[in-house]
């Protein structure tokens, strides 16, 4: 059986499709398949004025908007997330990212940090199942650190609903499996070494479920030799600065990236909780040091 | 006369400033009191209606019939 | 950090998210109904002879729809009606000017059977689908076979909706022998071809408008054998123009407006209006859902160019000459009161619907004469019913 491969860009990173399948079926899967990326990305865009996401940031201390039942669904999910992490993930912490300039090498004036702190706040916003009101002017709510990983999984859903039975979905290194290969050997997965993120410092087959990766050289700059990451914590506004990496298999992408970032958010306490969890995962601190139960 | 008619009314739709509505936003036009067509009840009422009145026809098609007296 | 449930809690949180794909239905859903629909006796001052008891109809109707293949979606329904009672033969003016009204006498037993089956296939832009059907009873069968089909443009918020069909009916009057009428039908044939071309246009995120028109045009036996001096053209061309507005309301757990406008015409001088206004509340009570619609329609009607209370015993009907004393067929106004409601709990949901419908000659809007139609009749109709989605 040919293995195909679809390649494209959306949510500012490479997507791949790599089905195996009849021609006319995967041609469709992919139509279909890179469609729902990009619905997904217009609805939750934080760059496009007229998303969803925007429209809902736009009138933060002016009035709700209302919310269709899937939106509702990933900010139940994004609660979750929060009451697990006991607040450290919090989606509203998006607004750090104008403090944060990693192009720049220079670090940000906590002065700025600390105007932006009582605007992260996901306790107060108000929502339900058919609206959100964020009650201060200059709050915004961001499903960036979920978004890829949710497209995963949709876009898997959609090719095995086409019959697509081998194959998975990579989107920016989210990984979630449609079928096994073909003859059943699993699919090879690098995971980037973060001292070299260009080269595998481990390699895993995948023969169902979801693989992801939050990593601390996505977005970083290094200044006075200390590495500052994209990955900021909700209370102070600055980044975690233990783990370089950590990489989860779950059933689900979404539920694999979500623990994966809050491992990160945990630091030191991260691996002790991330053992309890009973997930397969790789977790390399800055040191290089590798912790892992594969 | 049928394609001018149509056009009448299409351009009729278009002058009535309808808004862009998001995907989103249809949540409201798919709930189920807007109307989800029960085909039994519809199947049911157009029987007695084209059967007991003058008129037949409205929203499609007309299908079979009767031998409605 | 919370212990082991994390992975749990957030597992059952993502699969909770509901999926945004608008492909075609997914579920199975069996449906029964059972309607009983009675009208009311003829009026006995008015009536002549023959039996004052009109027609009582019992109508069982079972549906079945189910995904079949890839994006194709089966539709079809079953129906089996048992009918009795007596139905107007003729209705003539006497030389008091006061209508006078002929039943037909002991009333008749008859059983009718109505099969439809629809296909449907959803493509990412539209739909294709077929019909067949087909209805047998004593007196009469049919045959028809139809296609449809529906295109969204402008971003979705257009959608063009076209159908077509074509029928082929035989007449077998009962009792062929009782009159030169239904001997002359026996073994006729009746044929159609209608189109339907409509626009579905989204006006804004509560309301939806569709308009719509339609052609039908029937040849063959347009007579009716069991009336007497009854004389119908061997052609009808009938044409319909109609809209459709649904309109979303927030109140309580939901609402929604539903109108719709009929305007028809057709070249036997026959022409009519149609309003009817829906109003659909929602209440949603523990795991409940409930909807319960009251409705009212109002009809008008002009009368066909050959109806006419001229002719009877006394004063038969000339050869080659049309006419028709069938009430359907003259200037009257009806109304309709009633409501439809529905039960919904988890896979199932239970039906319940009534309406009352009343038809007088001055309920008419235009060209109402001033003659009784002792034949126009009220009935009422009730529906129980019950789906099972699965």
């Amino acid at each position: 059986m040919k293995t195909h491969l679809h390649q494209f860009t959306a949510m500012a990173s490479p997507c791949k499709f790599i089905l195996q399948g009849e021609e006319s079926l995967i041609l469709q899967a992919c139509q279909q398949a890179e469609a729902e990326v990009v619905r997904i990305e217009k609805k939750y865009s934080r760059y496009q004025q007229d998303s969803l996401l925007q429209t809902i940031n736009h009138y933060a201390g002016k009035q709700a908007i209302e919310i269709d039942a899937e939106t509702a669904g990933l900010l139940n999910y994004a609660q979750f997330c929060y009451q697990e992490s006991n607040g450290l993930f919090d989606i509203s912490s998006g607004i750090l990212r104008t403090a944060w300039d990693f192009k720049s090498q220079n670090l940000p004036s906590q002065k700025i940090i600390n105007k932006l702190l009582p605007l992260i706040s996901w306790p107060s916003i108000k929502w339900d199942k058919n609206s959100i009101f964020l009650p201060k002017k200059g709050m915004e709510i961001d499903f960036g650190g979920f978004g890829k990983e949710y497209a995963a999984d949709r876009t898997a859903e959609i090719c095995q609903q086409v019959g697509i039975k081998h194959g998975l979905i990579d989107l920016g290194g989210d990984i979630r499996v449609i079928g096994d290969k073909e003859d059943q050997s699993g699919w090879a997965i690098g995971i980037r070494n973060p001292k070299d993120p260009n080269k595998a410092i481990s390699t895993i087959k995948l023969h169902q479920g979801a693989l992801a990766t939050s990593g601390n050289y996505e977005r970083f700059m290094q200044v006075k030799g200390k590495h500052y990451c994209h990955i900021l914590k909700a209370s102070t506004g600055w980044p975690v600065n233990h783990w370089a990496s950590i990489s989860i298999l779950a059933p689900q992408c979404l539920v694999a990236g979500s623990l994966a970032t809050l491992t990160m958010l945990a630091e030191k306490q991260g691996l002790a909780w991330l053992e309890e969890q009973e997930v397969p995962f790789l977790a390399i601190d800055i040191h290089g040091q590798q912790f892992s139960n594969l | 006369m049928n394609k001018i008619s149509l056009i009448i009314l299409i351009s009729i739709l278009f002058a009535s400033g309808c808004t862009t509505v998001k995907p989103w936003q249809r949540g409201y036009l798919a709930k189920d009191v807007m109307g989800t067509q029960d085909s039994l009840r519809a199947s049911l009422d157009n029987h007695i209606y084209f059967s007991k009145e003058g008129s037949s026809g409205g929203g499609q098609a007309a299908g079979g019939g009767c031998g409605c007296n | 950090m919370k212990k082991i449930t994390a992975l749990s809690a957030l597992s059952a949180a993502a699969l909770a998210i509901p999926s945004h794909s608008e492909v075609a239905p997914e579920d199975t859903t069996l449906s029964y109904r059972y309607s009983s629909y009675q009208e009311e006796e003829a009026p006995f001052e008015r009536t002549f002879s023959g039996s004052l008891e009109r027609y009582n109809i019992d109508v069982h109707q079972v549906g079945y729809r189910t995904p079949i293949a890839d994006s194709w979606y089966l539709s079809s329904e079953l129906q089996y009606e048992s009918l009795s009672g007596a139905s107007p033969t003729q209705t003539y003016k006497n030389d008091d000017g006061d209508s006078v009204l002929l039943m037909s006498g002991a009333s008749i037993e008859e059983q009718r059977i109505d099969i439809k089956v629809a296909p449907k296939k959803y493509f990412k832009d539209g739909t294709a689908g077929g019909l067949l059907a087909y209805s047998t009873e004593n007196d009469y069968e049919s045959l028809a076979i139809g296609v449809d089909g529906s295109l969204e443009i402008f971003d979705k918020h257009t959608t063009l909706i076209g159908s077509m069909s074509l029928s082929n009916d035989t007449i077998k009057p009962t009792d062929a022998n009782l009159s030169s009428a239904r001997q002359e039908a026996d073994g006729k044939k009746k044929s159609s071809f209608s189109i339907y071309e409509g626009v579905s246009q989204v006006i804004n995120k509560y309301s939806v408008l569709q308009v719509g028109i339609g052609y039908t045009s029937l040849s063959g036996y347009l007579s009716d054998p069991y009336k007497f001096d009854d004389r119908r053209p061997g052609g009808r061309e009938q044409l319909t123009l109609s809209a459709q507005h649904k309109q979303f309301m927030d109140v309580l757990d939901g609402a929604a407006i539903l109108s719709s406008y009929r305007y028809y015409n057709d070249d036997w001088g026959v022409a009519s209006h149609t309003i009817d206004v829906q109003w659909a509340q929602q209440f949603e009570i523990s795991n409940y859902q409930i909807i319960a619609t009251p409705l009212v329609r109002y009809y008008t009607q002009t009368k066909a160019d050959f109806y006419s209370l001229k002719y009877s015993i006394a004063n038969p009907l000339p050869a080659d000459q049309l006419n028709s004393s069938d009430a359907r067929l003259s200037a009257y106004g009806a109304i309709t009161f009633g409501f439809t409601s529905e039960v919904k709990f988890s896979q199932w949901s239970m039906h319940f619907d009534w309406q009352q419908y009343y038809s007088r000659e001055d309920l008419a809007l235009f060209e109402s004469s001033g003659d009784e139609t002792p034949a126009l009749v009220n009935f009422s109709t009730f529906t129980a019913g019950v789906d099972y989605k699965f």
